[in-house]
């Protein structure tokens, strides 16, 4: 087994030196492939000694398919335009099947990997048709439709809650903290340089802002913790694909204002993308491990079970905290930019330019409240509520220390986020000062150890940086007030605990409350235009049910025709080549 | 000119905070036709609590520790920021969310009912205020100004009214929530505070002073940074003073409308922050055209 984690971690390493040897300019032009490599040799570390302490049953064939989805995610980083992009994503999903084994394949776990092969199979279609079109509008605008949808944008996103229900906790955690990440980056990669280039791509802008919307809301009503988590990633994905859009639409600009923002919105994209990565994986990798006591995801039901769960109140809020935008947390780094841009953006002279952004933010700003809220209901009932007294006899009957592998993947990426961004400044001091930049298109850079300027000021315009050395600074002194806070109780030592009880023996099982009391008073007034009472989104359900009926239509056909009714199948023959015919003519005709 | 600054912003930090909460009570008692307390009751409250060591309940833990510190310490770093600008005022909802956790968690980790009931209702009213609040913040960071017209008064007036709606919102004070009474259907921030003690009460409470002076103050802020008469023709001490008044003229408004207004229901609540959000939109929409 060691050997196969050595197999496993080399896959998470090797990438870097066959980019090397490939020639990827990994400081340059391919620095969104370095920035999402990195983020998988860290994060899919921690993923799999998770994975390894939570699985006891089919261990090994767990971890084949993550050999198999690294190696997947890696080919598909370094592929490029070839007909490896589209070989190496396949093998990333099939990778991710495996994945289900330890827990068996029951009917959620069916139901997701469905979800997983369809969003695969279309978005693969529209990326394999890139890899075959010449260069071109054509190609490219394919290209964005398949990595849109394989990032959940709006209304492409229904796929993504079903691929989370009845997945593993540490395979949710690599969907959305690792392989949500390849369509984005891939997006800045090739895509950005023919964004203004496709019809109507700045339509996209105001639909990123209904998907951050659509995305909280529904991240806030859902009774299902792991469908609550998936809706908060799709609110968080199209956040970021609001921000590379607008870095798109501005970054190439002659005028030196909209040029500066549009980088700034590139950097405000992969500061999201970092905080979205390490909160989200630690939050699947928690709530999960609580969840799995709990033997439910039902919300309701896992009142109090943090308390019971042998993790401290305090090691399972560092996703909460981070989601929250808590000032010291990589999540206030990059809400408190994106603020900060927006108000920039408030600023520009010329309306026209910023009319389809400022129209985004209203429902952006509501969504990232709304998807914080989510967040905060969820950890408070799960883990501060006192647990039904059925649930905390079950939970100490089976008592078993955290293993290991949990509580170590749990501490690292939970101080990662508050390290972050405190070593944020490390990078940002030293390249500013030593590493220069040569190029003469925005966002191109190539990389010369020369020292003779800064290379920052070709990638973060200079407001930028002063505002992120501030964050920082910030980061680190509410960084030592918590440590010194959680560590040495400065403020108040609990010493005698005191009952009010006068002899009910009230517990506090009885009245703490569940996540529900938190959502429901909102709900009445708000929610019930876009959610039903199962906390499920309308529009999503419609499309389900939609889907679900067009690929019924087969078995009607079947209950409709009797056997041997020669004449019903010459019908269908007939039409289906009738129709085939009519395209043939329409395309012939068209070109 | 700058040390007269420095001076008038020093006693502005540690003077307003100790007398908001007293004019807010003392209007609102003269308007009723009562004595009402002492201008310093607030201040003689806080110091009776912090003397006092805290009782702890059977189920506190690790939230019932840090908690106190924590809202204390965020309430003076916002307070901070509204007298002294050291940061914008974006920073500000950061710290606002700060405070509430370490309140709901306190609150939670208690495991009463009320705890349980506080939180429900505080995140409600923040669901419902936030939105509100960023937005005009994001308005306080541009460099929109308005002229002294008689537009532009009224359009201040109207856009300042409708950011107080939100800080009433925020501060859970009528028409949201009637912080006087200690009743189970009325309860919001003090419903979280009930299990807390002695020197527990009297972080929470600071911090809660905190969070009033630094909303009323960046109200007052908004409405001199962003309207042309405040432009660089006075200086920044004057501006300070006139900040300085403006938010005691708040608190004095707030204190004669909580003498008058009546806690509506909690129905009510997402609808009219709802229409206020739209309301807030269309006109900064209009003054960006």
């Amino acid at each position: 087994m060691s050997f196969l984690h050595i197999l496993i971690g080399s896959s998470l390493f090797l990438p870097f030196f066959l980019g090397w040897k490939l020639g990827k300019d990994f400081f340059g032009l391919d620095f969104p492939i370095f920035f999402g490599l990195c983020l998988q040799a860290f994060l899919g570390n921690f993923i799999l000694i998770y994975a390894k302490s939570d699985e006891s049953k089919d261990r090994l064939k767990v971890m084949i398919g993550y050999l198999l989805f690294f190696t997947g995610l890696s080919g598909s980083f370094l592929a490029g335009k070839s007909i490896w992009l589209p070989v190496f994503w396949e093998v990333s999903t099939l990778g991710a099947v495996l994945l289900y084994f330890g827990q068996g394949f029951h009917e959620k776990a069916v139901k997701s990997v469905l979800a997983l092969f369809l969003a695969s199979c279309t978005s693969m279609v529209f990326i394999a048709s890139w890899v075959f079109l010449p260069e071109g509008k054509a190609g490219y605008a394919f290209l964005m439709i398949g990595l849109l949808i394989k990032s959940a944008f709006s209304l492409a996103h229904i796929w993504y809650p079903e691929a989370h229900i009845g997945t593993p906790s540490h395979a949710s955690a690599s969907y959305s903290g690792l392989m949500l990440n390849l369509p984005l980056l891939l997006f800045v990669r090739y895509v950005m340089g023919w964004w203004n280039e496709i019809p109507y791509s700045h339509l996209l802008i105001p639909l990123a802002g209904v998907g951050v919307f659509i995305g909280g809301l529904a991240s806030f009503f859902s009774k299902d913790v792991k469908k609550s988590l998936a809706y908060s990633t799709i609110e968080k994905s199209n956040l970021m694909c609001l921000f590379l859009f607008v870095a798109s639409f501005w970054i190439a600009s002659d005028v030196e204002e909209y040029s500066s923002l549009g980088k700034s919105f590139l950097v405000l994209f992969y500061l999201m993308l970092l905080h979205h990565s390490f909160s989200k994986t630690f939050q699947f990798l928690a709530i999960g491990y609580l969840c799995k006591k709990a033997k439910t995801n039902v919300l309701d039901l896992c009142k109090g079970v943090g308390r019971v769960s042998g993790l401290s109140s305090l090691e399972l809020g560092f996703g909460t905290l981070s989601f929250a935008a808590i000032p010291g947390t990589i999540g206030f780094v990059a809400e408190g930019t994106l603020l900060f841009l927006i108000s920039k953006t408030i600023d520009l002279s010329n309306l026209d330019d910023s009319v389809y952004f400022l129209l985004s933010v209203v429902l952006s700003l509501t969504g990232l409240v709304l998807g914080s809220a989510a967040h905060i209901r969820m950890y408070l009932p799960m883990v501060l509520s006192i647990p039904d007294k059925k649930l905390a006899a079950e939970i100490q009957l089976n008592k078993s220390p955290v293993p290991r592998g949990i509580s170590t993947s749990l501490h690292a990426i939970g101080v990662s986020i508050f390290l972050i961004p405190i070593l944020l400044i490390i990078p940002l001091f030293v390249m500013n000062r030593f590493v220069t930049c040569s190029a003469n298109s925005a966002y191109e850079c190539v990389n010369i150890l020369s020292g003779n300027g800064a290379i920052l000021a070709n990638w973060i315009p200079a407001f930028l940086l002063t505002w992120l050395y501030k964050l920082s600074l910030i980061s680190i002194g509410m960084t030592i007030l918590f440590v010194s806070l959680a560590f040495f109780r400065w403020s108040h030592k609990i010493q005698k605990r005191r009952s009010w009880d006068c002899g009910n023996n009230y517990g506090g099982a009885e009245l703490s409350i569940p996540g529900s009391v938190i959502s429901d008073p909102v709900y009445n007034s708000f929610g019930r235009y876009f959610i039903d009472k199962r906390g499920e989104l309308y529009f999503d359900n419609a499309v389900n049910n939609v889907l679900i009926s067009s690929l019924g239509i087969g078995k009607l056909w079947i209950g409709k025709v009797e056997a041997g009714e020669i004449s019903y199948y010459l019908l269908f023959s007939s039409v289906s080549f009738l129709m085939s015919l009519f395209l043939i003519i329409v395309l012939k005709l068209h070109i | 000119m700058e040390k007269l600054n420095y001076i008038i912003l020093f006693l502005f930090f540690i003077i307003f905070p100790i007398i908001a909460g007293g004019i807010i009570r003392k209007v609102r008692a003269r308007a009723q036709g009562r004595k009402g307390p002492p201008l310093l009751q607030n201040f003689y409250d806080l110091l009776r609590f912090l003397q006092k060591k805290p009782v702890d309940g059977f189920n506190s833990g690790f939230f019932s520790e840090v908690s106190p510190a924590l809202v204390c310490i965020s309430g003076i770093l916002m307070w901070s920021i509204a007298v002294y600008e050291w940061m914008p005022f974006i920073l500000i909802p950061f710290f606002l969310t700060l405070q509430r956790i370490g309140t709901t968690a306190f609150a939670m980790e208690t495991g009463s009912s009320f705890g349980g009931l506080g939180t429900s209702r505080e995140i409600l009213l923040s669901i419902s205020s936030e939105p509100i609040l960023l937005i005009s913040i994001l308005v306080s960071q541009s460099k929109m100004q308005l002229s002294i017209s008689f537009v532009g008064v009224i359009v201040g007036a109207l856009f300042l009214g409708a950011l107080m709606v939100a800080v009433l919102a925020e501060l859970a004070r009528p028409p949201f929530d009637d912080p006087r009474t200690h009743l189970e259907l009325t309860m919001v921030h003090e419903a979280m505070l009930l299990e807390a003690s002695g020197k527990t009460m009297g972080l929470f409470e600071l911090g809660y002073q905190l969070k009033i002076s630094t909303l009323f103050v960046l109200v007052v802020r908004i409405g001199l940074e962003h309207s042309k008469f405040a432009d660089n023709e006075i200086a920044k001490s004057t501006e300070n003073i006139i900040a300085f008044f403006g938010a005691i003229l708040i608190a004095i408004i707030i204190g004669y409308w909580e003498s008058i207004s009546v806690r509506r229901k909690w129905a009510w609540i997402p609808e009219v922050m709802g229409i206020t959000l739209l309301f807030i939109l269309v006109l900064g929409t209009l003054v960006k055209l």
